[in-house]
């Protein structure tokens, strides 16, 4: 009892001094804890609403999509012009333009995921490892382009393949098998030129957190540079190439912006499928698409999360 | 032995094939062409093209100094409007998501483990989705005879048609939603980077929780302030989808002018001098935030 007292004694002494400075504001926010919690609840709600409405009405029988009237899977499953069926309503399973767009997204996808993160895990070492005079351009030239809106990226990069090919075509007499027309070949090299600074800005924080006495033991041990790098470094970065792979996959997949601009007439992928059919007028078959491109994006981010933590590589 | 134990002295000397001090230009070099021919390049080319002249045929544009596509910028009342209306966008935009992540980030900051990793992935999350979507999605909600207007008029808070779906109301609400994870995600950062006992010792010396705030916690976390006011403000500048589809073509922002001028209106040089003219406020934007925190953070 005794000790209590003692121990409390000059708390006492300093608890009544603290409460009579308090001032107004501090008596409000003396519950504010609550408060934030509240907050932050509201705020998840707003983030996850508009999502969860977004895939319930992909099951709404309406075809004008305003309110709900009753549960289907047609806009999933159903095939165009069934007896007694809306002509509108057709499946995306079912629907050849759907198909063909996610088929040009998931090339452009891969093939600008598998040269930017080669190019960039390259850049990266650069980047960390060694000193060279030109290395704050590189970065000025990556932070910057992470940054700035991308309608200036897209009409430039525009601008420059349509310039390149009529350059080649006037003065060279070689187009190189025409890639640089807008079309497939460009949306890639824009692609790639977009998931660079990501991938660097990822696989670098890796290399910085990186223990380098590991890779001088494999060599003390008598490992070649070339088995050094592929036995010692690459699984230690694996999880920061992983999380570099997927971002720009994902980058690359939901990308509308750039793409839009240096796509040309013959093409079209998934993202700018949605932007003419939101334009032409709302049937829950987006609903449907959005929720397969979500839960596409979603499932490749809680893999990432599971197998490489990457919110703490990010 | 003997020969083992040479092997040995001499395992970590293996032969350089390529000089150390060209190694990093090396590595480099895929990366920088990259960069130059496709980004730097591109953005060199559209300063040209915004001084050159639109052939009759409309194909072609020669190059030259022609300073007509500026003037047009600056004398039109309706690119004047569009620019106010932009810088409004950025603006309301970067401090609404300010006044909605800040309690948002310090909530997630104060938790500990694997709660916190949950609640930055939860604030992730719909970063990692296409924002075409996530904007789109705002349409069944806000639209008249949506989801909202049927709320409010359930509750008797209002009736007959909500008119909030292509509105500039609406354009703010999809931005706010859009951009939050940019605002959180470093404000976050900057509100972890606050030591714990600074709270404590601010609490023992008798400060209340707003004393707190305002002497501890929102002074040391400006940096992250800073940092996620320019990922907002940034991009913004050049937001045309959100606008085109929450506001309907009725809110026409400096982003939908370079869109016509490259689609519809195939005015490339114009469409140029839009963009140069929304590179420079970017670069501003930058310059400024740089000012404020210093180089090393950036």
């Amino acid at each position: 009892m005794a000790g209590e007292v003692a121990v409390q004694g000059p708390q006492k002494a300093a608890g009544p001094r603290g409460k009579a400075k308090l001032s107004l504001w501090d008596r409000i926010m003396r519950h504010s804890d609550i408060g934030i919690g509240a907050w932050a609840i509201i705020t998840y709600i707003f983030l996850y609403l508009p999502i969860a409405i977004l895939i319930i009405f992909s099951f709404n029988k309406q075809v004008l999509n305003i309110t709900w009237e009753g549960f289907t899977f047609d806009w999933y499953i159903a095939k165009q012009g069934a007896p007694g069926q809306d002509p509108r309503v057709i499946g995306v399973l079912h629907d050849p333009t759907i198909l063909h767009a996610f088929l040009t997204s998931m090339e452009i996808a891969l093939l600008s995921t598998i040269v930017s993160v080669v190019i960039g895990v390259l850049g990266s070492f650069a980047l960390v490892r060694f000193h060279f005079r030109t290395k704050t351009t590189w970065d000025g030239l990556n932070y910057t382009k992470i940054i700035i809106a991308e309608v200036v990226a897209g009409v430039s990069t525009l601008l420059f393949f349509v310039q390149l090919n009529n350059f080649l075509d006037q003065y060279v007499g070689f187009d190189f098998f025409n890639i640089f027309q807008p079309g497939f070949w460009t949306v890639v090299i824009a692609h790639i030129a977009w998931n660079i600074p990501f991938v660097v800005v990822i696989i670098r924080a890796r290399l910085l957190g990186f223990d380098k006495s590991i890779e001088e033991a494999g060599a003390d041990l008598g490992a070649n540079p070339v088995s050094v790098f592929f036995r010692i470094t690459l699984p230690v970065i694996f999880p920061g190439i992983l999380a570099a792979s997927l971002l720009a996959f994902t980058l690359s997949f939901d990308d509308f912006v750039t793409t839009f601009f240096v796509i040309g007439q013959n093409y079209n992928t998934l993202p700018l499928q949605i932007w003419s059919m939101v334009r032409m007028g709302i049937t829950p078959e987006i609903n449907a698409i959005s929720t397969f491109m979500m839960a596409f994006s979603m499932t490749i981010i809680i893999f990432l999360e599971l197998k490489a933590r990457v919110s703490e590589v990010l | 032995m003997a020969e083992v134990a040479t092997v040995r002295e001499d395992a970590g000397k293996h032969r350089r094939y390529i000089p150390r001090s060209l190694a990093g230009p090396l590595l480099v070099s895929p990366m920088a062409f990259w960069m130059l021919a496709f980004f730097l390049v591109p953005l060199i080319l559209i300063l040209l093209y915004s001084f050159g002249s639109q052939s009759v045929y409309q194909t072609g544009v020669s190059l030259g100094f022609n300073t007509e596509w500026y003037q047009r910028i600056f004398t039109e009342p309706a690119n004047r409007k569009a620019f106010l209306l932009t810088a409004e966008m950025v603006l309301l935009n970067t401090v609404g998501c300010l006044i909605v992540g800040y309690p948002l980030a310090y909530f997630i900051s104060v938790k500990s483990g694997r709660r916190k990793t949950l609640f930055v992935l939860l604030v992730m999350l719909p970063f990692w989705t296409s924002f075409l979507i996530r904007t789109y999605a705002w349409i069944t909600i806000l639209g008249n005879g949506g989801l909202l207007n049927g709320w409010l008029n359930a509750l008797g808070l209002h009736s007959g048609p909500l008119d909030f779906m292509y509105t500039q109301k609406a354009v703010y609400v999809g931005l706010i939603y859009d951009y939050l994870p940019f605002m959180v995600l470093p404000l976050f950062v900057g509100i972890e980077k606050i030591h714990k006992s600074l709270y404590e010792a601010s609490k023992d010396l008798g400060a209340g929780k707003w004393t707190t705030l305002m002497k501890v916690t929102i002074p040391l976390s400006l940096p992250g302030i800073f940092a996620g006011c320019m990922l907002c403000a940034v991009p913004t500048t050049g937001e045309f989808v959100i606008p085109a589809i929450l506001g309907g073509g009725k809110v026409v922002v400096w982003g939908w002018l370079i869109y016509e001028e490259f689609t519809a209106g195939r005015n490339w040089p114009m469409g140029s001098a839009l963009s140069n003219v929304l590179l420079l406020v970017m670069l501003g934007i930058i310059v400024l935030y740089i000012k404020a925190v210093g180089t090393e953070d950036f």
